[in-house]
């Protein structure tokens, strides 16, 4: 290298330059919280063995103990599903309605059966190979889960979510009553939502929960904490620990009054009703739902890195689930309409997309993803997204925005 | 601030500290985990910025991922006292990757996009100047400005460029020669990259 080049002042420039991109300490700290939540969860492996012949014994008893779990291994692609009784396979994040007075049956691979009642509303938000999540959004679903070992399915009914293993129950959520039901015939369920302490409340076979997100409690008498800690769920300690703290309990009550200003359009007071209970605690409480609730309230009340706050916490604590890509969405909309960057605001609508191509947010995630790469004078991308927006939405809000990109 | 012109990777004094860490991290404890990430996470969080060179809304996933794929990984790491360059070598890894799906889309984003975060103290001249860097560094090859960025840029020295890339010490040398050969080559196309790096220091 030549020594006319004057690295030392090249390297402070750059040193100076990227300093508050390097030096991030809001960044650190969210970042270390994020670990600390997820660190659990990484597989952990052991030392490597170094001796051939250790390696040899280990494979093999691997290889033998794999014929032997080799039926009870559950399939690893996700599961399928046929929706109607024409058996058409069924699409991840298409809104289901029955068209008639019958109910529309949603089919899984595992045997699981979805009834969607008549005139309600649903959409399987994401498969996996264990289970699926299911949103409804109006009227009943009834649910025979067939049960396997780690068996993962969820209900979101309104701003409640229902934790499901083996089990048959029929949920139903009334947006205009806000009025959530739940009657369980077998097995057991874990609800969460308003009025629940955070924990949850678990519902065994012939209760009937019903919640009206009004009142101030649910209908159903508490579980005793004895009979929960005799199962072997899980969550039972979870709720052990719940009921051994009356101020969290205090909190869970209080938890609930941000969220019923939320749902009444009041903005400003949830959110000031948020700082005053904790954000941070508030947001550490929070189901996914409530999240993206407290995200948008915060959004709406102006407060961009509240928003922000809420809605990166959905992406790390809720990776894969339909929140978390509309959490996705909504950093969008803060990064283009809030902050005015519209680089970051074209690539949180590209995860959005990308994670939740049928989602309800879909067309507008592609149209303000056009809106941004046209911004960026990044004209090349713009006419890609252009064309797959006309192909799909033809008559869609952007659509003329599109025949501009692409007659530029 | 200037950078080191020497090591950037200091070793560790407390060599029982590294290995009670290491054992911490095998075992998955939470304290370990959260030692790891508060002793290396500014310097991972630094190597990155070098390596990215801007403000991407993945900067907080890259750093995510580097401490998870440490977490996976741990149980690979020969020795406790390599855990720096080590991590280093994972943030490589994970820049590079994370730039060759970048670039399946487009450019990558230019670095005056990213100055709206950047220091605001820093001269206009200061600007163009590292965002011509960063430019002309697009033009190189991948292995060659990680090689030329962790000894340039971040002032390691040619061994911890060896040992983050986990290449040897010849190939190193190898990969910095040729891109500092393409630079002083790309280097007039940039002008004011040229006149700000070869007049005397001015105050920013």
């Amino acid at each position: 290298m030549k020594e006319s080049f004057d690295w030392e002042a090249l390297r402070a420039d750059v040193a100076e330059l990227q300093r508050p991109l390097a030096e991030d300490g809001d960044l650190l700290r969210r970042e270390r919280a994020r670990l600390l939540l997820v660190a659990r969860a990484v597989p952990p492996r052991t030392r490597p063995l170094r001796k051939r012949w250790v390696w040899v014994t280990t494979l093999a008893a691997a290889a033998a103990l794999l014929l032997a779990v080799e039926h009870q291994r559950k399939p690893k692609s996700e599961l399928s599903f046929a929706a109607g009784n024409a058996e058409v396979s069924g699409q991840v994040g298409t809104w289901l309605t029955p068209s008639g007075t019958a109910p529309m049956p949603l089919r899984f691979a595992d045997g699981t059966i979805v009834s969607i009642a008549p005139q309600a509303r649903a959409r399987v938000a994401r498969v996996t190979a264990r289970g699926a999540d299911l949103v409804l959004e109006q009227g009943s679903l009834s649910l025979a889960v067939v049960h396997h070992e780690g068996g993962e399915w969820h209900v979101g009914a309104g701003p409640f979510t229902v934790l499901v293993t083996g089990t048959k129950f029929t949920v139903g959520w009334s947006a205009a009553e806000r009025t959530f039901t739940l009657a369980l015939q077998e097995g057991s369920v874990l609800v969460r939502g308003p009025t629940l302490s955070g924990a949850g409340r678990r519902v065994n076979p012939g209760e009937q929960l019903h919640i009206a997100i009004d009142d101030d409690r649910a209908a159903l008498p508490a579980p005793s904490v004895a009979a929960s800690l005799g199962s072997a769920d899980s969550l039972a300690p979870a709720l052990a620990d719940s009921a051994k703290l009356p101020q969290k309990d205090q909190r869970a009550a209080k938890f609930g009054s941000w969220k019923e200003l939320a749902q009444r359009q009041n903005y400003a007071d949830a959110l000031a009703a948020a700082e005053s209970q904790g954000f941070d605690e508030t947001c550490k409480a929070a189901s996914a739902p409530d999240l993206v609730l407290l995200g948008n309230a915060a959004r709406f009340a102006g407060s961009a890195a509240r928003a922000e706050q809420a809605f990166r916490l959905v992406r790390a604590r809720f990776a894969g689930s339909g929140e978390a890509a509309m959490a996705a969405f909504f950093l969008g909309r803060i990064a283009y309409d809030q902050r005015g960057n519209r680089r970051e605001a074209a690539q949180w609508f590209q995860n959005y997309l990308r994670e939740a191509p049928s989602g309800g947010l879909a067309r507008e995630a592609a149209g303000r993803l056009l809106e941004a790469d046209r911004a960026l004078g990044d004209l090349s991308a713009a006419r890609d997204v252009a064309r797959e927006y006309l192909d799909k939405y033809p008559s869609g809000p952007h659509a003329s925005l599109a025949h501009d990109v692409l007659g530029q | 601030m200037v950078e080191r012109e020497g090591s950037s990777l200091p070793a560790d004094t407390d060599a029982g500290a590294d290995e009670r860490l290491l054992e911490g991290l095998l075992q998955r404890s939470p304290s370990a985990t959260a030692e790891l990430f508060d002793r290396h996470a500014s310097y991972i969080q630094r190597v990155l910025t070098r390596l990215l060179g801007y403000t991407e809304p993945e900067r907080a996933d890259l750093l995510h991922e580097v401490f998870v794929r440490a977490l996976e990984k741990v149980a690979e790491l020969k020795s406790a006292g390599s855990l720096k360059p080590w991590l280093a070598g994972i943030a490589v890894f994970t820049a590079q990757e994370w730039l060759r799906r970048r670039k399946r889309r487009g450019p990558l984003l230019p670095p005056e996009d990213g100055a709206q975060r950047a220091a605001p103290q820093t001269s206009p001249e200061a600007r163009q100047a590292v965002g011509d860097l960063y430019q002309l560094l697009e033009r190189f090859a991948e292995h060659e400005r990680t090689a030329f960025i962790l000894r340039q840029l971040e002032g390691m020295s040619l061994q911890e460029v060896a040992d983050t890339c986990s290449v040897s010490l010849s190939t190193a040398r190898r990969r910095i020669e040729r891109a500092e050969a393409d630079f002083q080559r790309l280097l007039p196309e940039y002008p004011a990259l040229l006149e700000r790096s070869q007049k005397p220091r001015r105050s920013p």
